[in-house]
């Protein structure tokens, strides 16, 4: 079968965005999962909104006159909510969904047809460190999707 | 926050208590001055950052790198260094960060050198004479423009954790004191 198979930062990337949004799914009502901007303010994507990406990937060595490479990438995690009661429940739920891990899948899509995604059991993956968490505030006067927004960005491991 | 200590040993048949202090002191003013070298070299990494994650930047005189100019290294008490004091940086460094609509007060504020990022081509944004950011422009009428995130705080944060770890599994022996971090 040729087909096009996904590296881990993307699989870390759509791992856990497909992770959200199944948790979100079964959990809330009517919360948008996306990982562009572009997507979060189309004017036909309506509130709560949560945009997911992969912002950057720091590689060391694993020890000293080791060739293994230790990545960890930062993920990064936006909520646009509807209030500030709605931004404070959707961030403290989403890191508790998070900080036991989540199923790290191998992405795949057939040559020619990137319509439907495969995805294959490989791992898990783990939050290392929390980095940031916390309310981003433009003020009152700004945008509806922007009035009620909130960070949470940190650093995950796949393990094997 | 990382927690610095520093253990020192003393040996009850040949260490004073003056020289002991003055041992501990020295180490101190050691690690003083590496949180000071850190954090500008956070600073630094930090504009770097922003260098690499700009989108056609503008090149009108004055405008250029006024974000990454208005990031400071700067010294908070004794030990305690910040990178970027969000009083003194421009204004929009907010909006460049965490990304979004520019909009502020019902008006559109204007970031020179980066709200050309928008890269989605909705409109054009323009400058004002000084290149502040501080004009503002009508949108037309159902046009929004966004920024995306460039995230430079969130990326600088995970090179600095990076570093910290590395230099956190360091340890300086000397005499009889052990100094170290964790």
């Amino acid at each position: 079968m040729s087909g096009s198979y996904f590296r881990t930062s993307r699989n870390i990337e759509l791992s856990t965005i497909y992770f959200l949004e199944t948790s979100l799914a079964s959990d809330w009502t009517g919360v948008t999962v996306c990982k562009t901007f572009k997507e979060v303010y189309a004017s036909s994507v309506p509130l709560p909104i949560v945009c997911v990406r992969l912002a950057e990937t720091s590689t060391t060595r694993l020890e000293i006159g080791s060739t293994t490479i230790e990545n960890r990438y930062l993920l990064i995690i936006d909520i646009f909510s509807k209030s500030d009661a709605q931004r404070l429940d959707l961030a403290d739920y989403m890191k508790d969904k998070l900080k036991d891990g989540w199923v790290h899948y191998d992405h795949s899509h057939q040559s020619g047809d990137n319509s439907v995604l495969e995805r294959t059991v490989n791992g898990r993956d783990w939050v290392t460190d929390w980095n940031t968490d916390g309310k981003v505030d433009f003020g009152e006067a700004a945008d509806e999707k922007d009035k009620f927004r909130h960070t949470i960005s940190f650093l995950v491991r796949k393990s094997s | 926050m990382a927690l610095l200590t520093i253990d020192a040993y003393v040996n009850p048949n040949s260490t004073l208590p003056d020289k002991f202090l003055k041992d501990v002191q020295m180490k101190f003013t050691t690690i003083q001055d590496g949180v000071e070298a850190l954090a500008k070299e956070t600073a630094s990494h930090m504009k770097d950052v922003i260098d690499a994650n700009k989108k056609k930047p503008t090149n009108k005189k004055g405008a250029e790198n006024q974000l990454e100019n208005s990031i400071t290294a700067e010294k908070i008490s004794d030990g305690d260094w910040g990178v970027g004091n969000t009083s003194k940086m421009v204004p929009y460094w907010k909006l460049a960060n965490f990304g979004g609509i520019p909009r502020f007060g019902g008006k559109y504020h204007l970031v020179p050198g980066w709200m050309g990022a928008v890269g989605e081509g909705d409109f054009t944004f323009r400058y004002d004479k000084n290149g502040t950011g501080s004009t503002v422009m009508a949108l037309p009428s159902g046009v929004k423009g966004r920024l995306p995130a460039m995230n430079y705080i969130e990326k600088t944060k995970m090179w600095l954790d990076t570093v910290w770890k590395v230099h956190q599994n360091l340890k300086f022996k000397q005499g009889n004191y052990t100094v170290h971090t964790q």
